[in-house]
């Protein structure tokens, strides 16, 4: 308890945290006008049906791009400590480094939730707005929901990394070239081969399946609001597949369980390298 | 759980980086009630061997315990040992009074013991500052303030002299005196003898990652030959006379005063008289504890004042030619020649070339000439 009432006053006694909180609402915000500006563009009477409320999966699209800042947030959060050398007076004074990896770990999740929070919110608020279609709210609700259990997650994936690693550029280095350029480059290799099966493991990628789970409830509600004739049957899965670039996606509660296991990676590499790390 | 000793011992402990041996099997004892002073030149493995006791590296061998156990199992580590490294780090935009609530909530002090805390070490008119702004010695303030939220039994210092003005040092020694003699255990690095001379009761030398002295600082001073300074109008009579008294560690100064070593003032004034020499000046000059420290951790001297040990007489013995003589930067005697203050005279002058305790024999300077 004394190590995470530590890291929660360490946490919010610098910048950082709201300085990132800056680019998310304002980004999100932006993004979610799209349905409004949308339905202003776009002359209704073309389209045989009335344009359903485009928010929860400009949304869950917003999310999917945000959540990078998360990962950022618990990178910096625990790889400051070494950049600052902060961490060997948070060594002498908490009881155990398994205490401060518990603490740190829990102070990412909960910053990571955070900003899917005010993610969701200011985005919420301007498609709401902007838009005369109104969503579904449980729809609206699950994005949410399931946005923040991710951001939570990449959260600890960051934090994980950067325990990892003990050097904080090292460590954004590993987590922002994975995360923006590593994936992009593994799943295109996974999509060009020729086996069904090669072409599905790019699902049980992280970022994938962060993004899985995420679009997955708002796209299959978007697609039942389509006559069937219109969009076709399994049209659904489709547009998961179209948005995220994965072949056969999992459900959104397996996506959720895939990046829960890689976030559990992330933690037993932190506690690993961590606990043995030579403070010098 | 520890057993509230207060007592810290480190057994054969030995680190490694790399091909690096930045500590060899070092042991030794810091006991409570007394300051504790670790002593070596920079690099001789003083601040790894603090951070493997604070169980921030871990020993390639050997064991560094507190109280009875390894650091990792005090519990409460700050609540019975505070520490001032090197190095350590704050975060640059948070104010003091903050960085000391993150170690406050760690510890579980309450948040009173922060202000008291920065008044004992005089920053509470810079609570609210950023950190960032501060001073080197302010930070080692601070890092104290940190060290001694959890009121610990043990105090461990790396280099706290950095960066304080000559007030803090002489604060700092008065506090850390009273803070021993409260019972408590201090332990305190530096790499000047000088600099904790006044302040610790104890001393352990370190040199290359080996233990070169361990005791109090009194033995230390009283293990050193004394040597006598003598001031005359004709000190190559009385080096004459006082080697055929069987004293023969004889040195001439670069300002003409002979140096004897190895036999008391007494000796050297009776010699005198008997010889009929006057003495204007007569001293008698104890081993500064600096070049103690220095032969310990060097292993042989390593300049700052003029060796002890004599000169043979050397084959250029005379008149000194003109260029070159005269001693080079300040550095004792110029090896091979006499100080142009001495006529040329022949006879014995002290002991052969090579015979004597210390280098350099003659020829030239000795390999560590001028540096350290």
């Amino acid at each position: 308890m004394n190590a995470i009432k530590s890291e929660v006053r360490k946490t919010f006694t610098t910048k950082m945290w709201w300085a990132l909180l800056i680019p998310i609402t304002l980004i999100s915000m932006l993004a979610n006008a799209f349905g409004g500006l949308f339905e202003n563009v776009v002359d209704v009477g073309d389209i045989p049906v009335a344009l359903p409320s485009l928010l929860p999966i400009s949304l869950s699209l917003t999310l999917n791009q945000l959540v990078v800042f998360a990962a950022v947030a618990g990178t910096i959060a625990a790889a400051g400590e070494f950049r600052h050398r902060t961490i060997t007076t948070t060594y002498l004074v908490n009881s155990g480094r398994g205490a401060v990896l518990t603490a740190k770990l829990l102070i990412a999740a909960a910053l990571g939730a955070l900003y899917g929070l005010v993610a969701s919110a200011a985005g919420s608020m301007v498609g709401l707005l902007a838009q005369e279609a109104k969503p579904d709210a449980a729809d609206l609700l699950v994005t949410i929901l399931v946005g923040v259990v991710v951001f939570a997650l990449w959260g600890v994936v960051g934090a994980g990394v950067g325990l990892a690693v003990g050097n904080q550029v090292g460590a954004l280095l590993v987590v922002l070239i994975y995360l923006l350029v590593g994936e992009q480059i593994i799943s295109v290799a996974l999509l060009n081969a020729d086996s069904v099966a090669v072409n599905e493991l790019s699902g049980y990628l992280p970022g994938n399946a962060g993004d899985v789970a995420v679009v997955t409830e708002p796209a299959r509600g978007f697609a039942e609001l389509i006559p069937s004739e219109v969009a076709g049957e399994n049209a659904g899965n489709q547009l998961v597949e179209a948005l995220t670039g994965v072949t056969n996606p999992p459900s959104s509660v397996v996506s959720l369980l895939i990046l829960s296991v890689w976030t559990a990676v992330a933690v037993g590499l932190a506690a690993f390298f961590s606990g043995r790390r030579d403070i010098t | 759980m520890h057993d509230g000793s207060g007592r810290i011992i480190v057994n054969q402990i030995s680190k490694r980086f790399g091909s690096v041996a930045a500590v060899n099997g070092l042991s030794f004892s810091v006991e409570p009630g007394v300051v504790t002073g670790f002593l070596g030149p920079n690099g001789s493995g003083k601040t790894t061997t603090l951070r493997m006791v604070l169980g921030l590296v871990r020993p390639t061998a050997g064991q560094a315990l507190i109280n009875g156990v390894p650091f990792g199992r005090l519990g409460e580590p700050a609540k019975v040992v505070g520490a001032v490294l090197e190095a350590q780090g704050f975060h640059p935009s948070r104010t003091a009074r903050n960085h000391l609530r993150v170690c406050a909530a760690a510890i579980g002090v309450p948040d009173q013991a922060v202000d008291h805390a920065l008044g004992s070490v005089g920053l509470a008119e810079a609570a609210a500052r950023k950190v960032g702004g501060f001073s080197l010695g302010m930070k080692q303030r601070l890092a104290l303030a940190a060290a001694l939220l959890g009121n610990p039994q043990i105090l461990v210092l790396d280099e706290p002299a950095n960066g304080l003005d000559p007030e803090g040092i002489a604060w700092l020694r008065t506090f850390l005196r009273g803070f021993a003699a409260q019972g408590r255990s201090v332990l305190i690095s530096s790499h000047l003898l000088a600099e904790v001379e006044q302040t610790v009761d104890h001393v352990i030398v370190i040199s290359r990652g080996y233990t070169a002295y361990q005791g109090s600082l009194d033995q230390l001073r009283a293990g050193q030959r004394a040597r006598v300074l003598v001031r005359c109008p004709d000190p190559a009579r009385l080096a004459e006379a006082l080697s055929k008294a069987d004293v023969l560690e004889i040195d001439t100064l670069p300002d003409g005063r002979l140096a004897v070593t190895g036999a008391p003032l007494q000796k050297v004034a009776e010699t005198a008289l008997e010889a009929g020499v006057p003495i204007y000046e007569l001293t008698e000059e104890r081993a500064d504890l600096e070049q103690v420290f220095l032969r310990l951790t060097s292993g042989q001297f390593a300049g700052g004042q003029p060796p002890f040990a004599q000169q043979g007489p050397p084959p250029g013995y005379g008149p000194p030619p003109g260029p070159g003589y005269g001693p080079p930067s300040g550095y004792g005697p110029p090896p091979g020649q006499y100080p142009p203050q001495h006529p040329p005279q022949p006879g014995p002058y002290g002991p052969p070339p090579g015979s004597g305790q210390y280098p350099p024999a003659q020829g030239g300077p000795p390999p560590n000439w001028g540096g350290r």
